[in-house]
């Protein structure tokens, strides 16, 4: 291990104190003769003496405390302040249940529309019957929308 | 030749300091040691944690700042620290073991951020220190010089060897800012960071060596 290279790229491993006590004895011997290792040393040593003394401690915020204080006293808890009770998964997917509820109720006991063609029909029980079927493919309120319209009993006493 | 012949002096200074920081008040909380703040706190009196965040804030904040090189990121991750701390004090095994403890969650805290950020973007190898308006920065240093030459001299020092520390990779600029700013011993490194000493000793080694690369013309006759 005498290669000036190989006792350089060791230098910073000597000082972390990462050699074995061969190797030390080793790089201390070489750099007794070798006047620049020697002066890689100090190099290496006065760049370390730097770091150390250009590593002031900087001044936290001013209001750092005052972020910490109110976090630790604010008895609310963290979901609370940020969006109200609909946002717990709790509430919401109570709200989501009921509603689903109450269109499956109006679904299922709503009566069905009538046959095409019965003598009962007024001309806008016929455009009426066009959107019914047209709404048997649309989305669930649609069909809802519809069927709360069809139970109500019309002027002349005859359901939709 | 001794081998750690440029590291017991600036340690002992960093400690005082610390301690400095300690005996700055002297109300009867601000002479406890830590072990009786933390007890105090742990039974809810604010008082006492107060004067535990008083005595380490700095600390926690240089930590951070040192370890993600931006000023906005090291206040949350002190706020957070702290406010955990306040949590979760309860768990402490041992009231002598607090202020690894928090170093430990600072470190911890840095770990997600810098594993966040490393999702959002990839992070420039000469990231300047980034203050909150994203406008890079020279920090504010304490100026301790009363010769303006002197004061803008080591200024300029002080930033170059920030701006060197900053364009390590996280790993060893956790343990350069554990060793140089905290003024930790490798032990205390290897508890803080649950790392094996000789890997903490591997890493300042490059460290040292990248550092000496970056800066060595500032030392050069």
């Amino acid at each position: 291990m005498s290669n000036c290279r190989t006792i350089q790229n060791l230098l910073s491993d000597y000082r972390t104190d990462l050699l074995d006590e061969r190797e030390r004895a080793q790089i201390e011997s070489h750099i007794s003769e070798c006047p620049d290792c020697a002066r890689e040393l100090e190099l290496l040593d006065s760049v370390l003496s730097l770091v150390e003394n250009n590593t002031p401690l900087c001044e936290p915020p001013a209001g750092l405390w005052n972020g910490v204080y109110n976090r630790i006293t604010d008895p609310t808890p963290r979901r609370a302040r940020l969006g109200g009770w609909f946002l717990t998964p709790v509430h919401a997917a109570g709200v989501g249940l009921a509603a689903l509820a109450i269109i499956v109720g109006l679904y299922v006991s709503g009566p069905r529309p009538q046959v095409v063609g019965s003598a009962s029909m007024a001309p806008a029980d016929d455009y009426v019957l066009a959107h019914a079927l047209y709404a048997g493919q649309a989305s669930i309120t649609d069909r809802a929308a519809y069927l709360t319209y069809v139970a109500t009993p019309s002027d002349s006493g005859v359901p939709n | 030749m001794n081998p750690r012949k440029t590291q017991p002096d600036a340690h002992g200074e960093r400690l005082e300091q610390w301690n400095a920081i300690g005996d700055a008040s002297r109300s009867s909380d601000a002479v406890a040691p830590d072990n009786v703040l933390v007890a105090k706190t742990r039974g809810g009196d604010l008082r006492a944690f107060e004067e535990l965040f008083r005595r380490h804030h700095k600390r926690v904040y240089n930590i951070a700042l040192g370890v993600l090189s931006n000023e906005a990121e090291a206040e949350d991750v002190a706020q957070d620290v702290f406010v955990r701390v306040h949590e979760s004090i309860g768990r402490l095994q041992s009231d002598d073991a607090f202020v690894t403890w928090l170093k430990t969650m600072t470190v911890n805290r840095c770990r997600d951020v810098l594993r966040r950020r490393g999702r959002l973007r990839i992070e420039s190898l000469d990231a300047p220190i980034e203050q909150s308006d994203g406008f890079s920065t020279s920090l504010e240093i304490p100026d301790d010089s009363n010769d303006p030459q002197d004061a803008l001299e080591k200024k300029f020092l002080r930033q170059a060897v920030r701006k060197a520390i900053a364009s390590l990779t996280p790993d060893a600029r956790e343990v350069v800012t554990l060793f140089y700013v905290d003024g930790a011993d490798i032990a205390t490194i290897s508890k803080v960071t649950k790392s094996p000493e000789g890997t903490i000793k591997s890493r300042l080694s490059r460290a040292r060596g990248e550092l000496k690369r970056k800066l060595q013309h500032h030392v050069e006759p």
